[in-house]
Formats: structure tokens, sequence, C-alpha cells
């Protein structure tokens, strides 16, 4: 046998033998590895329970671990300190609030208080502005010690400590008593923590164990929804002070004494987090799930990718796949979907040209061709929306915005009336450098240039869109409104002159609006309250501050095995992950 | 020579120096900080006492004599986005992944480049050599990212062999296999080139011709003549390739979500997490200017005409 022949044979050898071990490797990437299996209907089908209430379709324990992705890692866990919905996806696992929102119906509910309060069952009194609420009784904390109403005064206080909440919600509940004055206090003070105390110590109150007193700086008929964000978390002291600086961070995360459902396992930075259940959970039903492990993957299309290679058991649907996946017959009955409690939008600069004419900002409204939008960009993941309120906040009369709606003569006539000399200025459309959003910009340019609008589009990165929006050189900025909870405040009060330079980047500073804003939260009686929404709308279709598109269908897949999701708008990242106690493993 | 490369070594500090000062001043220049508004829930107060908290409300310089002075005494700097984590932790949890991937990748690439070089060499206008220059072409002009992607669909979602994301270790190879495949291919077709041309070019020479003339097997010709010649201008490539692939890993550390220190850099600057993007563009420029410094080192070592003064 010649040299060359013997080479072939190597490397034939050599390729054969990396086959073969390849082949042997298939299928079982990692521990948590899971064969899918094709039940028709999936997780979604309803299963039949055991005698204990378990349902009788469910895996042993030791297969009660879920793999999903919560596409960032946290910067924090601290209950004061989360802001975003990759932090609220785990959080909301870890610590609990005095209320939640029913998944449906999205009423207030109560988690770790006994009952909502009300002016019929004693917990608001007459002055209407002091509220007093009952613990459940036999809360405790994940070592087994009682939590009680000082832990939830702690950590409301503590809420307004802005070295520890200054990225997140600090400064969100400003309806308690003694709020805008603590707000206003100087953080770098050496005295400030305890000046905080001191400015809300009236109106945080633990009464007993199992009593609050809260006291609203005016009758606000959201002041009870903003129980459910997790700045107002309980959060135990010694826990927090023994952590110090370290509290709620990956490098002492297992130390972290939570109250939840789900305790921390183990935080890999840059990787992963891994919650177990927490056997000493008493406010609610314990979860079937043993453990959940969330992965940090940024990229949702390698998040899909490690979906279809069985390493999660979750994953976001990426848009540009969604008619192929929706179209597959075997993945179909895999995905969830929910519209969000929230809408999107393109945030106007109003304070400059050609955006501070509001028949201008109308025309441009009146331009936009929401079902193209919808239908080309975001392959059927958007519901094309005049309004900037989902429908089912409360009072929301999406009927109101109709003059908004694409019709290009309409708009014609609104741009001739903002310039009627019809010397249009061009707008630039300043987005982040994404497929997606430059697609929405492409199509945005393209529909606009039909009512001889020029817009330019300028490509950046999310920091850089958010400083030029700031200093009144982007113009514009797609972006929107998840709701954090139900009540229309949350919603209405981003257009105030109070968020600007915050959340409303757009400086929309109104001063009827202003008041009628304030009038709304300040009104208890819902007729009235309606009436004055409707009010208030009717101000924003005349004189819109966004080009509101779309509403988005948030869709995920999940394996057929993963059962008993409850979806619900509140959701953050995850489908279900508001009610992830329900969620179990089932054989397979 | 020992003093010429200990001023070498004496150079490292000004060196890093420059880095930081150019680096702190570049990344203040770009628009944009670590709490923007409208990022979050955060409130106009709250960004300003974080500001505060950091020093971010300071000019320029007196946030670089902060960064500076804390630098000197080893503190790298708290991390912007995650506060309560210092960026000596991210680094202390971050860098074996790093270092595992740029090592086993370099060593991937040698074996496979050369190995390639020399077969397609020695069996010029075979098959062989077709199929090694063909993979060398292939490799040189296929960015590591779009063949992350190949890779990916094929092996992992289609067939399954191996997983799609994550990082086992030096235990874990099955996660090893596609990102090392993807980064490395590209030094490994490079390596190759160099390797056939530098063995073509020994095996023209005379004291080969008169190897074989003396009647030595072919084998030991190849081995012992050939390689062994041909591999001095290879073995000086491998200092910048492994210096390459330790810090230039953050694209397929990113896209196969391995939790190591590039993809904290590419979360670092979209971030604009200051002290984060300082510390790791030090640590690369380091691994860098001493990979340089071995490289200059293993010239006076491989060939004996050099001599540094």
């Amino acid at each position: 046998m010649s040299i060359r022949n013997r080479w072939f044979l190597l490397l034939g050898a050599l390729l054969s033998a990396a086959m073969v071990g390849a082949v042997a490797c298939g299928g079982g990437t990692s521990s948590s590895d899971k064969t899918a299996t094709a039940a028709a209907g999936g997780g979604k089908t309803p299963a039949a329970t055991t005698a204990g209430g378990a349902p009788a379709d469910m895996a042993p324990d030791a297969q009660q671990v879920l793999t999903v992705n919560a596409q960032s890692e946290p910067n924090t866990q601290d209950p004061q300190g989360v802001s975003y919905t990759y932090e609220l996806t785990v959080n909301h696992q870890l610590f609990i609030t005095l209320f939640d929102q029913d998944p449906k119906t999205s009423e207030l509910i109560p988690l770790a208080a006994s009952e909502v309060p009300t002016a019929s069952n004693g917990g608001i009194a007459a002055d209407g502005v002091t509220y007093t609420i009952k613990l459940k009784p036999g809360l405790k904390w994940s070592d087994g010690t009682p939590l009680t109403a000082k832990d939830f005064a702690y950590g409301i206080i503590r809420g307004y400590n802005l070295n520890v909440s200054g990225a997140a919600y600090g400064g969100f509940f400003t309806n308690l008593k003694g709020a805008d004055a603590v707000l206003k206090l100087d953080p770098k003070s050496a005295t400030y923590v305890q000046d905080v105390q001191n400015g809300l110590k009236d109106s945080v109150v633990a009464v007993d164990d199992a009593t609050l007193k809260l006291v609203a700086n005016a009758k606000s008929a959201s002041f009870l929804s903003n129980l459910t964000l997790a700045v107002t978390a309980a959060v135990q002291q010694a826990n927090v002070e023994a952590l110090g600086s370290n509290y709620g961070v990956a490098s002492s995360a297992t130390q972290l004494v939570t109250s939840g459902p789900f305790k921390i396992k183990e935080w890999a930075p840059k990787d992963h987090a891994t919650i177990v259940a927490n056997d000493n959970y008493t406010a609610g039903k314990k979860p079937y799930l043993k453990e959940i492990t969330f992965k940090f993957i940024e990229d949702q299309n390698q998040a899909y990718n490690a979906y279809q290679a069985n390493q999660l058991d979750e994953a976001m649907v990426p848009a540009a796949l969604y008619p192929s996946i929706s179209g597959d017959a075997s993945m179909k009955n895999q995905i969830y979907q929910e519209e969000e409690f929230g809408t999107r939008w393109i945030t106007v600069d109003v304070t400059i040209p050609p955006w501070n004419n509001k028949d201008f900002v109308i025309g441009i409204n009146q331009a936009t061709d929401r079902e193209a939008i919808g239908r080309d960009v975001y392959f059927g993941l958007r519901k094309a929306w005049t309004a900037p309120c989902p429908a089912a906040v409360v009072g929301c009369d999406p009927t109101i915005f109709k003059n908004l709606e694409y019709n290009l003569d309409a708009a014609k006539a609104s741009i001739a009336k903002a310039f009627p000399d019809g010397k249009i200025p061009d707008v630039t459309l300043e987005t982040v450098n994404d497929p997606t959003t430059k697609a929405l910009a492409t199509t945005l340019q393209a529909q606009w240039d039909k009512v001889g609008v020029k817009a330019n589009i300028v490509t950046t990165d999310q920091k850089t869109l958010r400083a030029d929006m700031k200093s009144h050189k982007a113009g514009t900025q797609i972006t929107g409104w998840g709701m954090d909870y139900a009540d229309p405040s949350d919603l209405w009060a981003i257009f105030t002159t109070a968020s600007v330079g915050g959340n409303n980047l757009g400086f929309y500073s109104r001063t009827d609006y202003d008041k009628l804003e304030a009038d709304q939260d300040a009104e208890l009686d819902p007729a009235k309250r309606t009436a004055i929404l409707k009010q208030l709308q009717q101000f924003l279709a005349a004189d819109p501050p966004v080009i509101q598109f779309a509403i988005q269908l948030r869709t995920d897949v999940y394996k057929p095995y993963v059962k008993g999701l409850v979806t619900s708008p509140f959701d953050y990242i995850l489908y279900g992950d508001q009610q992830l106690v329900g969620v179990y493993i089932a054989k397979h | 020579m020992t003093g010429y490369f200990v001023r070498r070594i004496l150079w490292i500090i000004p060196v890093l120096w420059l880095i930081s000062i150019i680096t702190f001043g570049l990344m203040h220049a770009v628009k944009g900080g670590p709490f923007e508004a409208g990022e979050g829930k955060s409130s106009e107060a709250g960004r300003a006492a974080l500001a505060a908290k950091y020093h971010l409300d300071r000019p320029v310089w007196v946030q670089y004599g902060y960064y500076m002075r804390g630098l000197v005494q080893g503190d790298l700097g708290p991390d912007l986005a995650s506060q309560g984590t210092s960026v000596n932790d991210i680094l202390k949890h971050n860098w074996r992944p790093t270092v595992e991937l740029g090592v086993v990748t370099t060593l991937y690439a040698v074996v496979v480049g050369v190995s390639l070089g020399i077969l397609a060499a020695t069996r010029r206008n075979s098959v062989i050599d077709y199929v090694s220059v063909g993979f060398a072409t292939i490799g040189a002009s296929t960015p590591n990212f779009v063949l992350g992607i190949m890779l990916v669909l094929l092996f992992a979602v289609k067939f399954k062999f191996f997983p799609a994301i994550g990082w086992g270790g030096l235990t874990g190879w099955k996660y090893m296999v596609l990102p090392v495949v993807s980064l490395g291919s590209l030094p490994a077709a490079y390596i190759a080139r160099i390797t056939r041309a530098s063995m073509l070019e020994v095996m023209n020479q005379d004291y080969i011709r008169t190897a074989r003339a003396k009647g030595l097997r072919e084998r030991i010709v190849t081995m012992r003549h050939i390689v062994r010649n041909a591999l001095i201008p290879v073995l000086t490539l491998i200092g910048p390739i492994a210096a390459g692939l330790l810090t230039g890993s953050f694209i397929i550390e990113y896209f196969f979500s391995i939790p190591g220190i590039g993809r904290a850099y590419v979360q670092a600057i979209l971030g604009r997490d200051y002290p984060l993007i300082m510390a790791t563009t030090l640590l690369y420029a380091f691994v860098i200017v001493l990979a340089n410094l071995t490289i200059d080192m293993l010239y006076a070592v491989v060939d004996p005409r050099i001599r540094y003064s």
C-alpha cells in the first residue's frame, strides 16, 4: 500500500470515528436536557388532579425542573433595586408584596395581606387617606423566622433610599404622605437613611406584627396598586444589614433570605441563576416546581436555537421566525401568546420643530399605516393600535383616538394645516441598530414619504439615543410603556410635567393635562373618574404626545411537557411568570 | 540581553497608563452614561443620587483620579450595572471560560493548521493538498460568527450533537466543540497556509537534497529536517494568535452565551459600565503587551542570530 493510500485510510478512519462519536453523543447535551413530546395541545390541556391536589399527570419531584431564558442577567435581586423585566421575572418568585393582580381580571388580590382594604371592611378610614392592612397569619421568611408588618414597613421605607433604589422604582410611589419631601433629601448626607425614616415614620407604621398602617398624602385611586410593586416588598432587616452593599447581588445571592415561593440556590454571573422551592413559603400555594434555572441569553435567536437543541424549556419567538413556527404543526401547540399590558409608540420631542406643531403630530399619526407595520415588520406579532392605552385599562376608550387612525387624505390635510406654505421640515428617525427596529424605521420612512415628509434615519445605540433625546437632538424614539399595574394612573402619569426628563422623554408638558391627570387619580368614584379619564384622552387625541402604533403580542414557546401555565398581561419576560407556582412538568 | 527584557517589562507600566488615559477619555466622549433617563423606572432624583455615589457628577479628570487611585490599590472599581458587585468579582468569576476557550482554540488552531500545512506540502497537488488549501481559503474568508451560526444550525439544532449555548469547562468538551471550531478555523487556516509555504521553501533547500542523497528515509527527512526548520516562522506566529484568541473571543462568547470576560466586555460597552470597560481593556492590553514580549524572547531562543541589547 502506498503512503498516499495510507493517508486516505487514516483520514477516513478519523472521520468515521468522529461521526460515530458525535452520533453517540447526540440527544443528551446537558443535565437539563429534555425530549419534547408531540402530544397535541401540549401544556395547554388542563389536567385532572390527584386526591392530594397535585395534577394527575405530574412527573415525579426529581423531574420538576424548569429551564427558561431570563433574556438578560439581573443586575440585582434586591426588591428595592429591581427595575427591568428580566429582574422582575426572577424577583417575583423570591419576594412577595402585600397585593398582587389577578392574572385575568387585573383586579387587586391579597398576597401577603389577608384582604384588600376597602371602606366597607374598615381597611380605609373615613378620612380616605389612612389604610390599615392586615397580614395573613403565619407568614415566614425562607430561614423560618416570622415575617411581620415591621418587615413590610422596613421594606417600603427602604424603597425611598435613592442610594438603593435610584436606578429602579425609587421615587415611583409618590402618593405616600411625606414622600415628596423625602425624595428631595440629599442622598450624600451622612444622616440620609435616618432622615428618610424620620420623614416617613408617621405614614408607614407597623401597628403590631400583623397590622400595617399607611397614610397617603391625598385621596388616591391608585394608592393600593403601588403596593404590588417589588419596591414595596418586605425585606428582612437583619439580612440587609448583614450583607450590606452585597445585598441582592450575585456574589451573596445564596444568602438572600426570601419571602416568596422560591429562594436562590445558585447565581453564576453571566450564565444563569437557579432558584429552588422555599419550604417555608406560607403566603399561598406551594409551587410544584422544585427548581427553576434562568439562563441569561440576550439574543432571541440564540435562545430559540437552544430551545430547539433541548437546552431550554422555554424561549421567546423571534418575530422573523413566527410565520414558520406558527405554520409548523409540531410547533404550533407549543406557542403561548397574549397581548401585553402596554403599548408601543414613537415618542416625539414636542419642544423641537416640527414636532412642536400638534397638527403635524396628528398628521404623522394619520400617515402611519399600523396594519402594514404589524404585518411587514413584526410578522403578525404586533396588533395595530391607535390609542395610547390598552383596552383593558380602566376608562380606556380607543374610539376617542379615531381621529389618529391611518388616513392618507386626512394626513395630508393635517400636515398642510401645520405647514400651509408647503415647506415641511425633514425629521430624524434615530433608532437603535437592530434589524427589526431598522425595518420599522425604513417602513415609517416610506409611509411618511407618501405625505411629503422626509425622514432621515440615523442608527445608533440605546444609550446614545437616550442621551440625544434628553438633549433635544434626536426628536424621536421608538419606545412604549409596559404597565406596572392595571390602574390608569400608571399610564397617564407618563405624559405629565412631573415625568419630563424621566419616562417622558418627549418633554410633553401641558398644565391642563397635568390637572386632568391629578384629578382622575384623586377621584374615588368610578363613574366620575371615568368621565375625567374621557376628558384626559380627548385632550391627548387633540394634542398627541406620541405616534401610537401597536400592542405587542408577546409570544413564547414552551415544551409540551410544561403544564399549568397561566398567562397574564402582567407577565414580565416569561409567559406565566406571574403565576409560576402552578406550573409543573408532566410525565413525558 | 537580560537588561533589555527588564527594560521591556518596565515599559509595560507607561504603556498601560497611556492606554488607560486614552480609554477613559474615549469612553467618556461617547454619548450616554450608565444611568440614563428613560431606562427602567428610574427617576431624575434617583439617577442624580447614583451619579453622585459613583462620582459621575464630577469632571472627567477627577473621575480618572478616583479610578487610578483605586487601580493602584488593586481595586478595579464597582460594577455600575450591578451595584454591590465589584469589577474584581466579575473578572474573578469570568476569566476561566475566556482563558479555557483561548487556550483550547489555540491548540486546535495549531494542531489542525500545522497538520494540514504539512499534509498539503508533502502531498503537493494531491487531493489532500487541495482539501487543505480549500479549508484554509474557506477558514480565512468566513467570519467566525457566520461559521458559528452555520455550525449551530447544523450540529445543535438539526442533529443535536452539541449544545447551542453555554460552557462546561475543560471537562464539558461537548460545549467546546462549536465555539472552538468557530473561533479557531481562521487562525488554523492561516497557520496551515504559512506552514505549507514554509515547508515548500525548506523542501527545496540544498541540505534537504543532501539528506535524501545520504539515503535517509523520507519520514526522517520530513520530520527531522523539513518540519523542524519549517516550523520556526510558525512558532513565532503562535504568540500573537494566542493573544488574539484570548482577547478577541468576545463575539463568539456573546454568540454562544459563554460566561467569559469577552461577553462581559460587550455588555459593559453597551451599558456604559465605565469601570468594567476600563478593567477589560487594560487586561486585554496587558495580555497583548505580554504576548509581544514573549514573542521577542522566543525569537532570540529559536534563532541564535538574534541578539537584543
